[in-house]
């Protein structure tokens, strides 16, 4: 009897365990993360490697690494790879000869090595780089922000380059390089050049710190501030440098990521700054190509306290579907990444907290920055790549980390953001130094994957393997007045209640470009009432009654769409 | 005599909170604390100046006058001898006092200083077992959590200390700062209007309530907040940026822009302090403050525990290190007086004069103990010192009257 007993209690505490096991896995399956990221970086066929150039004297942009841009170089539809690379400083070799790397996308997220062929080698300090289709021929040309002189890369058509940087007049001399934008300036159909630049620096000068005996980087508040530059384009091939007179020359920063963004929706583009331990530049455009810095009355310089972050990247979007654009800013350990609401198109309120946005954020260094809708569920996400600039800082501090795993902060769709890397997949397992991302559509399936930069180390590559089910759409725009790639134009994007803007920016996050082609998320809807494009210069296209589900391509005074 | 709580009350700041040393990690939190650490230790200095004179219980038998050793007389050229330095001297004092709560505070509080941050809660955990009622090591398992950004914790720990006594000073304010890092302004108001009650001379709570209030968009109660932090501090760039903020957004241009220019000012001089510290000795100078405060608070340990000549190399050591240092000289001017050494106490209080010569009291207190040496000019020097700083001090200008009578 009692030996039957124990038997059926060991039989019903079996059937209960099972149950209470089943239980748990099926509500982990129905409690799992709508957002998830596959690494795939090792079926890619990408053989980068980045090098800072690391010798031993710690110059202050060996941490800095490198931005990386996602674009269409040979306009057959998928989005290619250009990496930027450190190179040897003075006196120094190189094992092998690092250069920067253009990565030809073959489809289904291979990749292959089309650097030679292309002729955008470049074997300079590569920081920052954009892409913008400065003479207006259709093709995505590219310009890399070196410590030294700069390139211009012009795009062929062919699948080459020519490096055209003399001629264009463009070089900017040997500054420390940092973001990089196309935008147009002064609504004439092309684009112009801001160039950001980060401190005033010499190999000569050394600057050596050390921290309980371990020798660490130097900081920006080492070296003086330097101005950034903004060249116009002249319409032949040729840039002018007006820097003094178009307003910009008058601040003196530590720039490093850049966005350029219509914040007050003026109709004309703006330029944002990060600035490292220095109040954020905000370049309020007068729509003809004057500059007025804004920063500290727009509340955009510093954080809630009115501190100086030691900011990395900007990135730009409307977080919230109120029609404005927001920004969010990576920055130092100790500091939050912080999201700036515009709140009504004059001010930015530091809403990091209260919106959850910065939550996980304080023990990381942060760089790449992004928004975008991962799940395609009708709001904005946001990526954050981590990692400390001391390779030797764990010895030091219990806190900080070299490698360190990326971020994704998942808009709750209700004001606020929860972090949810830890349950987003392998992709976000992965401990590396990050530095510089892009976000696209790296497979063309309706979400957005992400690119990553690891400093002295391979890129990352995420897919994004989220849920399907939700529709989306993503726009490319096609000026004829305006310049060719649309830069600076806002598309609404109108699916029964739910409505969303985007601007095309040429250069953003952390010395990064990407976003040329528009992404919006539109969850179960499945149908779009209306595309409303505002291009730089005035002019309007509406699209009605436009299918989901598709890229979406827009040419400008057409009103018709190539679906 | 009162027992100091130097070891217990000051929480100094570690590496990676006091902002601007060499980019590991930047002000964030750290300038609170750096605030909340200025101000107690301005308490309890002003606390010793006030108990110098205070001779009571002297030891019975004081020990002959110490000279300078070779180890108070050399000054470590590296940092990382004084990094070294600072281990030592708590390693020490632990060995003495392995169950000491006091002594294993010191030593996590070195070790959160230079960012080892589980080393430091290992301590505080150790102390919490041996004094499980004393704040010291609740807060400083809080302080860490708050570093790691792992606000809930802190807040829990805030929470527990709050309930066991409400009316403890930061723990309200804490509480309330680890909500409002939670992104919950208004569960933030109010523990920090308590808080602003029960410290009302704080600025950084009025300032943690303001921006509570800036929050929530009660512009106008965010005024006032800050308003009185300005008005403690007007020289905390925060402050005037919060109120330029808070103006705005009530529709003030004009006081708005005020307050900015204030704050750009204020920026620019921390911005120049920063840069010009940074080029010189900005490593050296925190590192040997860190040892300063360390030496200090160890013999304020010994001297509790009776060992009063250990003490007192102690705080001579400190004293060297530190030319303008003042706890450590408060320590040794009482120590000195409590054991009738009153020619050292003169000597220590000279010092202070020196280094601090708008300070009335140090010249007072200089007064009063060459009144009692009977050095009669440089007791009349001092107290006119004295006068000239506090006028209106009665006890100085009838000290000064007797002497002048005395001569």
């Amino acid at each position: 009897m009692t030996s039957h007993n124990g038997q059926n209690r060991r039989i019903i505490r079996t059937v209960v365990l099972g149950v209470v096991v089943l239980t748990g896995v099926v509500g982990a399956e129905i409690t799992r993360c709508p957002i998830q990221f596959r690494n795939v970086t090792a079926q890619t066929g990408i053989k980068f490697k980045h090098f800072d150039g690391h010798s031993g004297r710690r110059y202050i942009m060996e941490p800095m690494s490198a931005g990386v841009a996602i674009l269409d170089y040979d306009s057959d539809g998928d989005m290619d790879i250009y990496f930027l690379n450190g190179a040897p400083f003075k006196g120094d070799k190189a094992a092998a000869s690092p250069k920067n790397a253009l990565y030809r996308n073959d489809g289904k997220l291979k990749f292959t090595d089309v650097t030679q062929k292309a002729g955008v080698g470049d074997t300079g300090y590569g920081l920052g780089v954009a892409v913008g289709d400065y003479d207006n021929d259709g093709y995505p040309d590219i310009y890399v922000n070196n410590y030294g002189p700069n390139v211009l890369y012009r795009n062929n058509g062919d699948g080459t380059f020519a490096n055209v940087t003399a001629k264009a007049g463009v070089s900017a001399g040997r500054q420390v390089g940092a973001g990089a934008n196309f935008l147009d300036i002064d609504a004439d159909g092309d684009l112009d050049l801001f160039v950001a630049n980060y401190v005033v620096f010499s190999e000569e000068r050394l600057v050596a710190h050390k921290v309980s005996g371990y020798p660490i980087y130097p900081g920006p508040m080492d070296y003086p501030p330097t101005a950034n530059t903004l060249y116009r384009n002249e319409g032949d091939g040729t840039f002018k440098d007006i820097t003094a007179e178009s307003g910009i020359g008058e601040h003196k920063g530590k720039g490093m990521g850049t966005v350029c963004a219509d914040y007050d929706n003026d109709g004309d583009t703006d330029i944002i700054v990060a600035n490292d331990e220095w109040a954020n530049f905000l370049f309020e455009n007068d729509g003809k190509g004057k500059f007025k810095e804004v920063g500290l009355t727009a509340g955009l310089a510093y954080d809630l306290d009115g501190k100086a972050q030691s900011s990395m990247g900007f990135a730009c979007g409307d977080y919230n579907n109120d029609g404005r654009l927001d920004l969010h800013a990576t920055s130092y350990q100790q500091e939050l990444a912080t999201l700036y609401k515009n709140s009504d198109g004059g001010f930015f309120d530091d809403v990091t907290r209260v919106t959850k946005a910065g939550s996980g954020t304080l023990s990381y260094v942060t760089w790449g920055n992004g928004f975008a809708d991962f799940d395609n569920d009708g709001d904005r996400d946001i990526f954050i790549a981590c990692g400390h600039i001391q390779p030797n800082v764990e010895k030091f501090d219990d806190i900080g980390s070299y490698n360190a795993r990326n971020i994704v902060m998942m808009n709750t769709g209700k004001g606020e953001f929860t972090n949810v890397s830890a349950q987003c997949g392998d992709g976000l397992a992965v401990k590396l130094p990050s530095r510089g991302a892009a976000l696209g559509d790296m497979d063309n399936d309706g979400d957005m994957d992400a690119v990553i930069v690891n400093s002295r180390r391979e890129p990352t590559i995420l897919r994004n393997d989220s849920a399907g089910g939700n529709h989306w759409i993503q726009i490319r725009l096609r000026g004829v007045k305006s310049n060719r790639d649309g830069v600076g134009a806002r598309v609404k994007v109108v699916s029964g209640d739910l409505t969303q803007v985007e601007e095309v920016h040429s250069g953003q996050g952390y010395q990064s470009h990407y976003g040329m082609r528009l992404h919006f998320g539109l969850g179960k809807l499945d149908k779009i009432d209306r595309v409303e494009v505002r291009w730089i210069g005035g002019g309007t296209d509406v699209l009605k009654n436009v299918r989901v589900d598709q890229i979406l391509k827009i040419t400008e005074a057409s009103s018709k769409a190539k679906q | 005599m009162k027992t100091l709580d130097n070891p217990e009350r000051s929480q100094p700041i570690s590496r990676s909170a006091s902002s601007n040393y060499v980019r590991l990690s930047r002000e964030g939190n750290g300038r609170i604390v750096l605030l909340c650490v200025l101000v107690l230790v301005a308490i309890v200095g002003v606390a010793i100046v006030v108990m110098l004179p205070e001779v009571s219980k002297a030891p019975p038998n004081p020990e002959p006058a110490t000279q300078p050793d070779t180890q108070t007389a050399d000054v470590p050229s590296t940092e990382e001898e004084l990094e070294a330095e600072t281990f030592d001297v708590a390693e020490k004092l632990l060995e003495a006092f392995p169950i000491s709560a006091d002594a294993l505070n010191l030593m996590a509080n070195v070790h959160n200083q230079y960012d080892k941050t589980k080393e430091a809660a290992k301590w505080w955990r150790e102390s919490i077992k041996w004094a499980p009622g004393r704040v010291n090591a609740h807060r400083g398992l809080a302080m860490i959590a708050m570093k790691e950004g792992d606000y809930g914790k802190a807040a829990g720990i805030w929470e527990r200390i709050r309930k066991g006594n409400p009316k403890h000073p930061d723990a309200n304010g804490r509480y309330g700062e680890a909500m409002l890092e939670m992104g919950k302004p208004e569960e933030a108001v109010e523990p920090l209007e308590k808080e602003v009650r029960i410290s009302p001379k704080n600025a950084d709570y009025h300032f943690l309530l303001g921006r509570a209030h800036l929050q929530l968009g009660q512009y106008a109660k965010a005024v006032e907040c800050y308003m009185k932090a300005y008005e403690i501090s007007p020289s905390d760039s925060r402050t005037c940026y919060g109120l330029s903020a808070a103006y705005a957004r009530l529709g003030q241009p004009g006081k708005a822009a005020e307050m900015r220019k204030k704050f750009q000012a204020l920026r620019s001089e921390e911005n120049a302090s920063v840069s010009e510290r940074r080029r010189t000795t900005f490593n050296r100078e925190w590192t040997i403050q860190t040892l300063t405060r360390t030496l200090t608070g160890a013999g304020i340990v010994y001297r509790r525990n009776r060992k009063f000549k250990k003490a007192e190399n102690h705080w001579l050591r400190a004293a060297v290190l530190d030319p303008k240092t003042r706890i450590c000289r408060h320590e040794l001017a009482a120590l000195y007086v409590q054991q009738g050494r009153k020619d050292k106490a003169v000597e220590i209080c000279r010092q202070l004069q020196k280094a601090h010569p708008k300070v009335a009291d140090y010249h007072k207190r200089a007064g009063l103990l060459h009144e009692e040496l009977k050095q009669w000019d440089l007791a009349e020097a001092a107290l006119k010192k004295a006068l000239e700083l506090a006028p209106d001090d009665e006890k100085t200008r009838e000290a000064y009257r007797r002497v002048r009578e005395r001569r």
